[in-house]
């Protein structure tokens, strides 16, 4: 919780200043990248105190050199402030002021099969119609589905995947339904 | 009791003053000289004897005669008081008698309670041992049956996990891309109409 709320704060100071910029889209996608190469470390590797100041200005200086001049500020300012370990969640904070700012909402499309343009269309505007706000979607191929789609929205999961349906069938026969 | 005291006093006086004639009438053969004496003798005998028991009568006879009187009344609270002894012995004996009843009463009344409650008690062990015998065989039941259903479910479950593999591995190998899109068309319909 105060790690969110921290991330939370950090995000909405750079989503402001990015936005006096304009530079909203661009650094979205850099700061993604940078969630993701923090991701991907060991857990624990950029906690609070492991890093001295030196280290973490010598990591956040060599990560600036691939974003843009804001973002490198930014960076340096969470490297400073021993605050490395929270990026995958300022991202999330921030694509979320994003999509409040162009009034949109982030859907999470898993389907068994690759999804044709038309589908994942068909998709976006029948979720635009349940949200009644504009979708972004992210797709993903899970062949554990089966069959099917299963769609998150705004905290809800759609879920018309076969395996959900076996899983169903499987607890009725079983007399658990 | 005073009249008996008289008659006995009178009877002392005629053998004591008989006691000197007789002795005169005795000694009459040896002449009259002897006689004049002999009747003087027994006047001053009379007189003596009369005034002895004068003097017997006067004082001596009150003093017998209350001691007479105490001691008959003596005798007498005595005797009450012996009757009394005996009434209260009596009545000690006859309250004994009633408790020796009581108590073989109350012996038969707690002879018959203790047996009262043997019974009971065994009655009531009966009662527990039965009680704890249909325990007993109702845990056993509820646990058979418990476990029954207990392998009921798990066989179910097991069926209900095999059908579902087989229908997974029947559905993957059926599945094509014709069958996919209709799926995601199927599920962008559902979630427009709901």
């Amino acid at each position: 919780m105060i790690g969110g709320s921290i991330a939370r704060r950090y995000a909405r100071a750079l989503f402001e200043l990015a936005r006096e910029t304009d530079e909203v889209e661009g650094t979205a996608p850099s700061l993604a990248v940078l969630a993701q190469a923090v991701e991907q470390q060991e857990p624990g590797t950029l906690a609070p105190g492991l890093l001295t100041r030196e280290q973490r200005q010598s990591l956040a200086g060599a990560l600036s050199k691939q974003v843009s001049p804001l973002l490198g500020r930014f960076l340096a300012i969470v490297a400073e402030n021993d605050r490395l370990e929270h990026l995958p969640r300022i991202h999330e904070w921030f694509q979320r002021l994003q999509d409040e700012a162009a009034d949109r909402v982030r859907v999470r499309v898993r389907s068994a099969a690759r999804l044709s343009a038309e589908q994942i269309d068909a998709i976006r505007t029948r979720f635009q119609k349940v949200t009644g706000h504009g979708v972004l979607t992210e797709t993903e191929v899970d062949p554990a589905l089966i069959g099917g789609v299963t769609v998150e929205a705004e905290g809800k999961v759609y879920d018309g995947s076969v395996r959900t349906q076996l899983q169903r069938l499987e607890r009725l026969m079983a007399g658990q339904g | 009791m005073r009249r008996d005291a008289r008659a006995m006093a009178l009877s002392s006086l005629l053998l004591l003053g008989s006691a000197p004639a007789l002795a005169a009438s005795g000694a009459g053969d040896h002449g009259n000289g002897h006689s004049a004496a002999a009747w003087l003798t027994l006047a001053f005998s009379f007189v003596n004897f009369f005034i002895f028991s004068f003097v017997m009568y006067r004082f001596a006879w009150p003093a017998l005669r209350d001691f007479l009187v105490n001691r008959s009344r003596e005798l007498q609270e005595a005797m009450s008081v012996a009757a009394n002894a005996r009434e209260e012995a009596e009545r000690i004996r006859r309250e004994y008698a009633v408790k020796e009843a009581a108590l073989g009463e109350t012996r038969r009344a707690m002879i018959e309670e203790l047996r009262e409650s043997a019974e009971r008690d065994r009655e009531r062990l009966l009662e527990e041992a039965r009680l704890a015998g249909e325990r007993l065989r109702a845990d056993a039941e509820r646990r058979a049956e418990s476990e029954l259903a207990r392998a009921r479910r798990e066989l179910r479950a097991e069926a209900a996990r095999l059908a579902a593999e087989i229908a997974e591995r029947d559905i993957r190998s059926r599945l094509g891309d014709a069958d996919q899109s209709r799926l995601v068309q199927e599920f962008v319909e559902g979630v427009s109409q709901s």
